[in-house]
């Protein structure tokens, strides 16, 4: 012991001038790969491989926790349950039959303008396995990835509204970027007038920005904005936002408009991913 | 103890608490602690570098960083970059380091991590995301706060082939 402590008394690392200037030219070339094209997705893809393990085992707490809480409840309140949300269901389905006729209308009058029908749209739904990575932006992981089908670009939403859309899939997995991150915007619509907007993340997960809205525009307190599709990757006429506030200042060239999302962007736990291809 | 059989145990016990490390990044923390979350990963490494320099030096640090770049969702290379500095000052000077007393060790634990948030904060920068100056400030203090813990608890997971001081 003594011997071998004094061999190792001034250990010195080999070539470690060398290796650094290596490694840091390697992370650098993984640096300006990763923002401007994606090489490297490949080995980001395996090294997410290698993390969804712990991935799934940080979420586990959460999934035993709502298994112990079906199984242990009582026949009474399962039976309230079920009778609840056979209500429920009862009134959704009869929402629903309005739906399909209005559907058919809906389809009807386009043919008869000419104008492309794409209403229906196939859906997955996903589960949040994993939040608050990154206290810089508002990503989330989801549980469905490339070999579910997920792809770049894919709009999520649940039964309020948009959550958001897809920014990276990885073979078992996913990365959302919610629409309330400081770089996300959205283009929508007011569902009133069909006045058209962007709707800005602003990094805070209750209120949405509503940029570049002359002072004199139709727009008031309570309209409802939906997606008007036209960025090409969220489909057509999913509500997003209730308008919150608008400040008019006569000396500012546009209004403060700020917006509501209409889903709990950081209470969701499933997800819905529509597949608009 | 044979160095070799030492060294086997230095390894799993390392790649254990990277797991670990990678775990409490992805473990989501109550909004008040949010700001807080230290940057487990690197206090690993500054430990590792400063105790056992030959075993694990930058190669270690730059694939710890590219995990947590990977599980974090940041650009690729920008947490490794960043570990890779730090450790890189750090086994350059492990054995001044080392003969340092705790507070004075913690202090410099204290200036390696506000170098560490501020390259983050470049990359961040270039790259075009926009961040408020707190989410910076928060792990400085929480990791501050948590190294001598750390510290005392992984010098009792280790063993070391050269005598401490």
């Amino acid at each position: 012991m003594v011997v071998d402590s004094d061999k190792h008394r001034r250990p010195r690392i080999p070539a470690l001038n060398i290796k650094f200037i290596l490694l840091f030219c390697l992370s650098l070339f993984f640096l300006f790969s990763d923002q401007k094209n994606n090489y490297v997705s490949l080995l980001r893809n395996s090294v997410a491989i290698a993390i969804h393990p712990i991935q799934s085992l940080v979420d586990f707490p959460q999934r035993f926790g709502s298994w112990i809480n079906t199984n242990i409840s009582s026949r009474k309140e399962l039976i309230q349950e079920n009778q609840r949300l056979y209500e429920d269901h009862l009134q959704k389905e009869l929402a629903l039959q309005r739906l399909a006729s209005l559907e058919q209308e809906n389809i009807r009058l386009r043919e008869i303008l000419n104008a492309s029908s794409t209403i229906k749209n196939s859906v997955q739904i996903a589960r949040i396995i994993s939040t608050d990575i990154n206290p810089f932006r508002h990503l989330v992981v989801i549980n469905k990835g490339e070999q579910d089908g997920t792809y770049n670009g894919q709009a999520l939403v649940d039964s309020n509204g948009v959550i958001g859309q897809i920014l990276q899939t990885n073979f078992l997995s996913a990365k959302v970027i919610l629409i309330s991150d400081t770089d996300h915007a959205l283009p929508v619509e007011i569902n009133r007038n069909g006045f058209r907007a962007l709707a800005q993340g602003n990094g805070s997960f209750d209120s949405l920005s509503i940029p570049f809205i002359p002072n004199n525009a139709d727009i008031e307190i309570g309209d409802l904005l939906v997606t008007s599709g036209l960025g090409g990757k969220f489909p057509i006429g999913y509500p997003v936002a209730i308008i919150d506030s608008i400040s008019l200042n006569p000396t500012k060239q546009f209004a403060d408009v700020i917006a509501k999302p209409l889903a709990p962007l950081n209470q969701v736990r499933e997800v819905i991913l529509i597949n608009s291809n | 103890m044979p160095s070799e059989i030492k060294n086997n145990q230095n390894k799993i016990i390392a790649f254990l608490a990277t797991l670990i490390c990678i775990t409490l990044i992805l473990i989501p923390a109550p909004d008040l602690l949010k700001t807080y979350k230290p940057d487990w990963s690197l206090l690993l490494l500054i430990f590792l570098a400063i105790n056992l320099p030959k075993e694990f030096n930058l190669g270690t640090a730059f694939l710890v960083g590219l995990l947590v770049d990977v599980s974090k969702g940041s650009l690729l290379g920008q947490h490794a970059l960043a570990s890779l500095l730090i450790v890189f000052l750090v086994t350059k000077f492990h054995l001044q380091l080392r003969i340092f007393p705790f507070i004075q060790l913690t202090a410099v634990v204290c200036f390696l991590i506000i170098i560490y948030q501020f390259i983050l904060f470049w990359i961040n920068g270039v790259s075009g995301i926009s961040s408020s100056f707190a989410s910076y400030l928060g792990p400085i203090i929480s990791g501050t706060i948590l190294w001598p813990i750390i510290a005392k608890l992984l010098s009792q997971l280790f063993t070391f082939s050269t005598t401490k001081k």
